[in-house]
């Protein structure tokens, strides 16, 4: 009994064994996957954080930023995704800079909190937390994609101004 | 020079976890792969933990900082060189080793993945969701700040998706490289992780020594931490690593205690146990269990237990543990609150959510393309070597594994999120912290069967 048993306690650990080569090698293993995309340089993996980063990079140089977004549908798992990729994003990305959506005091987990606490900055907002640039994602602009409108602080306190007074005449 | 900074990191990390082992074995000798295995987990789990008492006196990480880092280590050094305390390093005996085709095999598998491992560590930058928007943020905020007063990002609820209130670990490791280095790089910041890994590799493999022959030890640490789903979190940058192996090491100590009471490893399992809470917010209640079950079978156990040494080391737990509960009192828990959440009238409300938690489990179990085989290994073992169930710390290893397993559906039936969407973003990552204990039963009844065949 006790040899047989040690017989099918190496034939298991044999499989135990095997079953390591498999859950590493098989078509859809992770391990395959990211070894190949290395030496491939392909960064496939990366691309949503890397166009994130590069928004960032180009459009907000300086300072604080906020931003806003319109347009999304919080029932489209993949629009809700892209609008944290880039908050969650760009909050790590550009520490110690700020990424403001929102008040500091409204919570934030996930996307329908952006959406709820995403609200158009003030310009006290804008001065008191040293905000320079002020981005609006907007889903489905005229080509069907995301649009981008990116504004100095300065500007977007001239139209915030612009705006109050226009509304000041109407009343 | 970033690679030179990255190792040189990592030299200081061994060299503090190999004198801070003089303190705990007193002069004993270990074998090389132990003593290098202990020196990288007590020293990754000590550098963090030693990073956030410096913050705490108002100094974020720098080269400033690390000089005085070296000159403490340094004198703890020539304090256990004065006593003869240092470790010694056993003569490897060499007795019973054969290279064969198997040995070769073995080693060379393990070579390969950890080449995988170091490549995914190094090759890309932080870009798992968890790792860069709760471990990384954390790491760039205490690396530019220091705690004496907390920094804003503490009370920021609109960084509530970063998870506040959770444990400083993981994040003052990585900020030490940055101190180090003078800047942040989160590619070479990730070097930790290959050396987490390598650390549980070794501190496993004297483990499964301790009733185990060499070959069979090595064929054993590749089962259980080659399995593909293992090696997909191990260079990620998320603290799951850190934990799996300071919970890995912690009770791997905690049955050698309970089969030999040797102070060593008293005091080693409750080390860990408060590496593991200072690394995840689950770690808080695995580290308990881990002295619980040590209270549980020293209890029953009574005439062979020292209780001296026992109320010593927890006491100095606790004392650890109060003060990172202390310093975090006040910290918004916007995201998640279990200890808030966990009540009786909750738990019978969601208790519908078991339909979904189980199968879910279950999936794991047989979830061949990520574990391989290790809970099918870890069923016919117990079977076959179920005469093992007799010694205690084969008992206290299930323990373990069935209150993990509870507590973990537990969380899961209060969560506040959604349980499905959860389920799919984090159970093959929780599943992970299991795989260091099964793989410790898998030995267990192995040497089980394996001594019955030789009595």
């Amino acid at each position: 009994m006790n040899r047989k048993a040690i017989n099918i306690s190496w034939a298991f650990i044999a499989l135990g064994m095997l079953g390591v080569f498999y859950s590493n090698l098989n078509p859809d293993a992770f391990s395959r996957n990211m070894v190949t995309d290395y030496f491939k340089n392909n960064k496939s993996i990366l691309q949503p954080y890397l166009n994130a980063d590069a928004i960032y990079d180009n459009y907000a140089k300086s300072g604080n930023v906020f931003v806003g977004f319109s347009g999304f549908d919080l029932s489209d798992e993949i629009q809700m995704g892209m609008m944290e990729t880039f908050y969650f994003r760009g909050a790590y990305s550009l520490y110690p800079r700020k990424v403001y959506i929102a008040d500091k005091d409204k919570v934030v987990n996930n996307a329908r909190d952006m959406a709820r606490h995403n609200v158009m900055p003030s310009i006290d907002m804008i001065q008191n937390n040293r905000i320079e640039y002020v981005l609006f994602l907007k889903n489905g602009s005229d080509d069907g994609g995301v649009g981008l409108n990116v504004y100095t602080a300065p500007r977007f306190i001239e139209k915030l101004n612009k705006v109050q007074i226009k509304q000041g005449i109407e009343r | 020079m970033t690679p030179v900074y990255a190792l040189t990191y990592m030299m200081l990390i061994v060299f503090f976890g190999y004198v801070l082992l003089a303190f705990i074995f007193k002069g004993e000798s270990l074998p090389f792969s132990e003593c290098l295995g202990l020196s990288l987990a007590v020293g990754a789990g000590a550098m963090g933990s030693l990073l956030f008492g410096i913050s705490l006196c108002g100094f974020s990480p720098s080269r400033m900082v690390f000089l005085l880092i070296i000159i403490l280590v340094g004198c703890l050094y020539l304090i256990g060189a004065k006593y003869q305390w240092l470790v010694k390093i056993q003569p490897v005996d060499s007795k019973g080793d054969v290279v064969n085709l198997a040995n070769v095999m073995v080693f060379c598998s393990f070579s390969l993945l950890m080449a995988g491992i170091a490549i995914h560590a190094l090759g890309f930058p932080l870009y798992e969701w968890d790792a860069f928007s709760i471990w990384g943020l954390k790491a760039k905020v205490l690396f530019y700040e220091s705690l004496a007063h907390k920094p804003d990002y503490f009370y920021d609820l609109s960084l509530s998706f970063s998870h506040l209130d959770y444990p400083l670990g993981v994040p003052f490791l990585i900020s030490g490289f940055y101190g180090l280095l003078g800047e942040v790089n989160d590619t070479w910041a990730k070097i930790i992780f290959p050396f987490y890994y390598l650390s549980l590799a070794l501190i496993l493999y004297n483990g499964f020594q301790w009733k185990l022959d060499k070959l069979k030890a090595a064929c054993l640490v590749l089962i259980t931490l080659g399995a593909g789903g293992f090696v997909r979190w191990a260079g990620a940058g998320t603290a799951d690593l850190a934990l799996t192996v300071f919970y890995g090491c912690g009770v791997c100590y905690l049955l050698r205690y309970l089969d030999d009471q040797k102070r060593c490893h008293l005091i080693l399992t409750v080390l860990f146990a408060y590496f593991c809470t200072f690394t995840k917010n689950e770690g808080m209640v695995l580290g308990c269990f881990i002295v619980l079950v040590m209270f549980l079978f020293n209890l029953l156990n009574r005439e062979k237990s020292d209780w001296k040494q026992f109320i010593a080391c927890t006491g100095v737990f606790l004392g650890l543990l109060l003060l990172w509960l202390y310093w975090r009192r006040d910290l918004p828990r916007t995201s998640e609150d279990y200890a808030q959440l966990a009540g009786i009238k909750l738990l019978l409300n969601n208790f519908y959510r078991l339909k979904i938690i189980l199968p879910a489990f279950i999936e794991q179990l047989y979830a061949f393309k990520l574990w391989g085989g290790i809970w099918v290994l870890l069923a016919v073992f117990a079977i076959l070597g179920r005469k093992a169930f007799k010694h205690r710390y084969v008992k206290a290893a299930w323990l373990l594994l069935v209150l993990h397993a509870g507590l973990y559906m537990f969380v899961f039936i209060i969560t506040p999120w959604d349980v499905r969407e959860l389920l799919d973003v984090s159970l093959d990552r929780l599943i992970l912290h299991f795989i260091p204990v099964t793989g410790l039963l898998i030995g267990l009844h192995w040497a089980r069967i394996s001594s019955d065949s030789s009595g």
